[in-house]
């Protein structure tokens, strides 16, 4: 346990911290409010220690700073994965979240090095289709998408924007496209890192839930849903980048994205049907036309141009 | 067929008020030139009845009535057809270049299918993979519901694209949550009539997927750009519930999970102020207050 919320409070620090820091326009400070709630569960008072330790919410008071309306951050236990997000209310990441993010890294049972100079981040890989994951990348990538999620959330709200379709997919697309924006290698860690951690929620809670009407029925996609939509904006964007999870000269899986979803996804041309955007640039043309404006362009463009993950 | 006419009619009745309103002289035309529409004569006999009866009652008529106030911009073909691949399924659709189709298999599943009674064993309880008819609904609802749902869902497609609507969620979604806010604007009876029957509709094809799938959800339909059957009609219920809590109590006792009743208000508040945002500027004023003096549309529903 100490070591994976070591590697996480690492990961977290590098993805959030990044080898240069930002200096926070002077606003962030005071817009952007941070707290770290103690945890009643013992259990997760280690989470506490090294996100605490790392500055892990100091980080992202600066890489929200482009924000210009006052936001809250915390850290707590909540009692579930989530905290339901209330109007005004604080953006709140979950001990709960964070915990289930650990509890399915890839572990000892997969591909392991025995090189003995090898680092420890690559001692440790878990498997994608034909992708290796390092558990770097099955940290980062979930941690930073469900804090971009959950912020997302909160700017529909503080910016009345208008959001047609399910809030949390809308919140997953946002949280997906942002991960797209600071460069490729960025994109592909953190979204394959996502993917991963997606993949494995869904094989482990599948068989006792997909039938269940609480699961169905809920205000959230179901996990294999939500797996299937962040693919859909990574290969709207990168098809390239992300063609691991298209069936080409092979037999689809289920990691794979359906060739019709796809098509969607890719804004292609379908029997009967014209040309159109892809989903991507849908969110795109979305956030440019209700948020951009919102944004203090200056912090913004300092953010975007910080390395965030090391090489 | 009499059936199916009569509750297409009545669809349209409820849906489209100003066809029965005795136009007041300052009232004006309900007339937009931006909008088209056309039969097209199926190719298939057993459409032939449906063709014949929708353009006896000028479906496409009324509908380009109820868009007439949109100020689009671009143009709108309406289409009754029996169409090619895209229609089969049942289906229908907006194809991305300002043409709604609306097949005839889709009328033709309503009225042959998804509004049937099945019959079962006396001691044979409906559940999740019964087909047709749930208990408790009406054969006269699941086809209103199923062809005004169907309607106003497509049109949410066309309004996405010929209005440049910003989109950050699942279009798919987008469309049904527009075909539900508008469903809930017309009162609680007309609201009952249509959410009901359209539940119904998505059960139907939520049983008929889950029996050909031996009880399971398989990835491939979480893959796919809607939601899955029985989603869709939790959508449809929520939002109904959200908008009118009381009107729609008992059947969020019996239908929805839970847990889901929670966020059922604040999940029509934001579809609410989406079209109050993306919508209703397009909207024509003039031509608005000749629908809301019917007193069916009301103003307050979206402020």
């Amino acid at each position: 346990m100490k070591r994976i919320v070591s590697i996480t409070a690492a990961a977290c620090a590098v993805a959030m911290v990044g080898l240069a820091v930002v200096p926070a326009p002077a606003h962030a400070q005071a817009n952007i409010k941070i707290i770290y709630e103690p945890p009643k569960n013992a259990k997760f008072a280690p989470i506490l220690d090294r996100l605490r330790q790392r500055k892990v919410l100091e980080t992202l008071q600066q890489f929200l700073s482009p924000l210009k309306f006052p936001l809250t951050v915390k850290t707590a236990e909540c009692g579930a994965y989530y905290a339901q997000y209330q109007p005004g209310g604080p953006v709140i990441i979950c001990y709960e979240y964070v915990d289930l993010i650990e509890s399915i890294l890839p572990g000892e049972q997969g591909p392991r090095s025995t090189d003995p100079t090898t680092p420890d981040m690559f001692k440790y890989l878990g498997r994608i289709g034909p992708l290796l994951i390092t558990r770097e990348m099955a940290t980062v990538g979930p941690f930073v998408q469900h804090v971009l999620h959950e912020t997302a959330l909160s700017v529909f709200d503080n910016l009345e924007v208008p959001v047609w379709g399910r809030r949390h997919d809308a919140a997953d697309y946002a949280a997906a496209f942002l991960l797209l924006q600071f460069g490729t290698d960025v994109a592909r860690k953190t979204l394959y890192g996502t993917a991963y951690f997606l993949n494995k929620w869904d094989e482990v809670i599948r068989e006792g839930q997909i039938t269940d009407v609480n699961y169905l029925g809920d205000i959230r996609s179901t996990v294999r849903q939500r797996y299937y939509n962040l693919l859909c904006i990574a290969i709207g964007k990168d098809p390239i980048g992300f063609s691991s999870f298209i069936a080409i000269g092979r037999a689809p899986t289920p990691i794979d994205l359906p060739a019709g979803r796809i098509a969607h996804c890719r804004g292609l041309q379908l029997a009967g049907e014209a040309a159109y955007h892809s989903d991507y640039e849908k969110v795109r043309r979305a956030f440019v036309s209700q948020i951009m404006s919102h944004l203090d362009q200056d912090a913004l463009k300092k953010v975007q141009g910080t390395k965030w993950i090391p090489d | 067929m009499t059936r199916i006419v009569s509750a297409a009619a009545l669809a349209l009745v409820l849906a489209c008020p100003m066809v029965r309103a005795e136009p007041a002289a300052a009232q004006p035309e309900l007339k937009n030139d931006m909008i088209e529409f056309e039969y097209v004569e199926p190719r298939t006999a057993k459409f032939k009845p449906i063709y014949e009866h929708l353009k006896q009652i000028k479906l496409l008529e009324r509908l380009a009535q109820f868009l007439s106030p949109l100020k689009l911009q671009g143009g709108l073909v309406l289409s009754l057809e029996e169409g090619g691949p895209a229609c089969r399924g049942p289906n229908s659709y907006y194809d991305m270049a300002g043409k709604l189709h609306l097949c005839y298999s889709w009328f033709y599943m309503l009225e042959n299918e998804a509004s049937v009674e099945v019959k079962r064993p006396p001691d044979e309880p409906f559940t999740a993979t019964s087909l047709g008819l749930m208990p408790g609904f009406t054969r006269s609802e699941v086809l209103i519901g199923g062809t005004v749902g169907v309607i106003l869902h497509e049109m949410g497609h066309a309004l996405f694209d010929i209005q440049d609507i910003p989109l950050f969620g699942r279009e798919e979604d987008g469309a049904d949550q527009i075909a539900a806010l508008i469903m809930l604007q017309f009162g609680p009876k007309v609201a009952q009539t249509t959410v009901k029957g359209f539940y119904n509709v998505w059960h139907h094809f939520n049983a008929e997927t889950l029996r050909a799938q031996k009880g399971q959800i398989r990835p491939w339909q979480e893959a796919d750009e809607h939601s899955i059957s029985i989603q869709r009609a939790y959508n449809f219920l929520c939002m109904a519930y959200g908008k009118d809590p009381k009107s729609f109590q008992e059947l969020a006792e019996a239908l929805l999970p839970r847990a889901r009743k929670q966020s059922c208000e604040d999940e029509y508040k934001q579809a609410a102020n989406a079209f109050r945002k993306t919508v209703l500027p397009d909207v024509d004023p003039e031509m608005m207050k000749a629908v809301l003096q019917l007193e069916i549309l009301k103003p307050e529903d979206f402020k």
